[in-house]
């Protein structure tokens, strides 16, 4: 597991730990105020919020981009808080019906409300990360994961005796692992990408998904570069020609050094690096 | 498979990685231990808490009040979120809530921790290559001593299926003050740094090395940063530059160096040997703290000029690379610490002026593209020029 994964992994697991905290928290609260009041959409809207708020961000803030995370933490705090509450609304009313919960309504009700928040979390990573296109691919990839991590999840924890402690733990175990299979999930997806070599930053894959793809040091670029010297705030842009990538700095006049030569419109191969200012890159693509 | 490669990636994957599973096993296991001692909960107990709590309130709709407390999560399936002492008579915080209040305090100041802490990917301090071959998986290879040259790459694991240079064992490699020296002692041998064909060279941080298929990552964090005399960072102090004037008119080919700081103060190499340096006795004068005495000099060898370096520590740069001595082609940038000069040849002259007998110092400005003023062209024998700050 790269250092990258680590960290996502105890930052996802600290999200699920506190926001099962809060949620108990409500839940007392709740409870002091009214005795037999339905819990259910309180707590679950509350740990949904700090579920969403905490994860989606994740990957924006260990790449320092700040203006980013905050999209992503109002998105992931507004869109988990509305998962969890449909997913909560659905899980009550099916057992209204039913008295006694069974494992198989268990699995699939628990399955649909946590698939639900995945999808909110992973809509909030990639909506500020790369715009509509990455948001729709990340909250497929958050629905699979959801349910994927989820399910073995919620096995467990009918087998295991319940208790709060379990609840943390398994909500703990459930953040961190979606929080780093959301992001294998990106790489794994990613059919083009640029790969940072130089040392500031994480282990940081940049995908190449859309026609034209900026790069530059704000970070409204598709690729901010941010903490390098000698690159314009919009420095270049990648265009999809042809079914291969072209440098075009024409527009913005950045310098672009493709294999530590000066490139104008030169179309990418796999393996070739790319020095912009005092950033490395290397251009990847999937080996069919 | 061998036992160099065992090594290296013995030194790669260091034992704690085991510990640290271990130790994250047995506190697990603590935390649900302490769970179950806290809360005093048993499956059995576990769904009747709450509906015994609540029931005596609400007895219409008993199985509702042990939904809601139910569905507190849905990875709670049998509703004790609250251990059994949901309701009205149980204290609102207890022990359990308070550790895992402190759980969640933990967790968070994990993650300020590692927001706030400097990015940095490498922190292996040794130099080494790192594999970024775009279909080999990455790795990092730390250097060591007893590696002479670089065919311990292709002795390494998963390498069969690349295909490498041959005669890397004469691909030497040596530790110098500096840094690690690369030398190819095989002429025909393709080797090539940052994608160019390179004899020998002094390895910097950020190099990127080609052999066959395999394409390597030269990796020091001892070392100073990629671009190190950056425009960004000007010289600090006072910096002067001195020295005497050309004699005689300007000929085409005659090599000169134009200062970055002063780009109207030319130096014309019109001897075989240039000195350059701090010391008044050089040819071309630096006044400035860093340089060094005599900090290199500029030799005519068969009509072409060749740069040493004279200081101990190598502060000699070619295009932004370290430099023991090189041959200078046009265009090529020349720093002394973190004075930049551009060696140039003086080519146009006789084609775009054709009275260059009267004002040759205007003509090579002009071939420069240089239009800056302050230039009095005067021909005087000696010029003392001064930096204006």
């Amino acid at each position: 597991m790269t250092r990258l994964f680590r960290r996502l992994f105890l930052l996802g697991a600290a999200a699920g730990i506190w926001a099962t905290f809060l949620a108990e928290t409500a839940a007392r609260l709740m409870l002091r105020l009214e005795a037999g009041a339905n819990l259910a959409p309180v707590t679950c809207v509350v740990s949904g919020m700090a579920l969403g708020a905490s994860i989606a961000p994740l990957g924006e803030m260990l790449n320092r981009y700040p203006a980013r995370s905050i999209k992503a933490a109002l998105t992931g705090l507004i869109l988990g808080g509305l998962a969890a509450l449909l997913g909560s609304l659905v899980y009550s009313s099916v057992y209204q019906a039913q008295t006694t919960p069974d494992i198989t309504s268990h699995l699939i009700l628990g399955g649909v409300h946590l698939a639900l928040v995945a999808m909110a979390i992973g809509f909030s990573a990639g909506f500020a990360a790369g715009g509509p296109s990455q948001a729709v691919a990340k909250m497929a990839a958050g629905l699979f994961m959801g349910v994927v991590i989820g399910l073995p999840l919620l096995g467990l924890q009918w087998i295991l005796p319940q208790g709060p402690w379990v609840v943390t733990a398994g909500m703990g175990l459930w953040g961190g692992a979606l929080a780093v299979s959301l992001f294998w999930w990106e790489r794994r997806s990613a059919r083009r990408w640029l790969r940072l070599l130089s040392y500031p930053g994480e282990d940081t894959i940049f995908p190449l998904a859309k026609p034209v793809v900026t790069l530059g040091k704000e970070e409204q670029n598709d690729i901010p570069l941010t903490g390098f010297k000698e690159i314009y705030p919009f420095h270049c842009q990648f265009k999809l020609v042809d079914g291969q990538y072209e440098v075009a700095d024409e527009d913005q006049g950045g310098l672009v050094m493709v294999n530590y030569r000066q490139a104008q419109a030169q179309a990418l191969k796999p393996g070739d690096l790319v020095k912009i200012g005092t950033a490395l890159l290397q251009y990847g693509e999937v080996q069919r | 498979m061998n036992g160099i490669n065992m090594g290296i990636i013995g030194k790669l994957r260091p034992a704690r990685h085991g510990a640290r599973l271990v130790g994250a096993l047995l506190l697990l296991a603590c935390i649900f231990w302490a769970g179950s001692g806290l809360a005093g909960w048993r499956q059995d107990a576990g769904p009747a808490g709450p509906a015994a709590a609540t029931g005596s309130l609400e007895k219409k709709l008993p199985a509702e009040a042990s939904l809601s407390a139910m569905v507190l999560h849905p990875l709670n399936p049998a509703g004790s979120a609250l251990g059994g002492d949901a309701g009205m008579d149980a204290p609102l915080f207890d022990t359990g809530w308070a550790l895992r209040g402190l759980a969640a305090l933990l967790g968070l100041a994990a993650f300020l921790f590692t927001v706030s802490r400097p990015r940095q990917v490498n922190r292996i301090n040794s130099p080494g290559f790192e594999i970024i071959t775009p279909t080999e998986s990455r790795r990092f290879i730390p250097l060591e001593e007893k590696f002479q040259a670089m065919d311990f790459i292709a002795r390494m694991e998963k390498m069969e299926s690349l295909r490498l240079s041959a005669n890397l064992n004469k691909v030497s490699l040596s530790i110098r003050r500096y840094g690690y020296l690369l030398e190819d002692k095989n002429y025909r041998n393709a080797l090539l740094v940052n994608r160019r064909r390179v004899r020998r060279t002094l390895l910097r941080d950020g190099d990127v090395l080609d052999m066959g298929d395999l394409t390597l990552l030269y990796r020091d964090k001892r070392q100073v940063p990629i671009v190190r005399h950056s425009s960004v960072t000007p010289p600090e102090g006072k910096v002067q530059l001195k020295f005497e004037r050309l004699r005689g008119p300007v000929r085409k080919g005659l090599p000169m160096l134009v200062s970055e700081q002063f780009p109207n103060r030319i130096f014309y190499i019109t001897k075989n040997k240039v000195y350059i340096g701090r010391s008044e006795s050089c040819d071309l004068v630096i006044k400035a703290q860093d340089v060094q005495y005599n900090h290199a000099k500029i030799e005519k060898i068969g009509g072409r000029y060749k740069l040493h370096d004279l200081t101990l520590h190598g502060d000699t740069f070619v295009n932004n690379r370290r430099m023991e001595q090189r041959l200078l082609r046009e265009g090529d940038e020349v720093a002394f610490e973190n004075h930049k000069f551009t060696f140039q040849i003086v080519n146009k002259i006789t084609r775009d002026m054709p009275n260059r007998a009267r004002q040759p110092g205007q003509e090579t400005r002009q071939a420069m593209g240089d239009d800056s003023s302050g230039y009095d062209g005067d021909e005087s024998e000696l010029e003392l020029v001064e930096a204006d700050e």
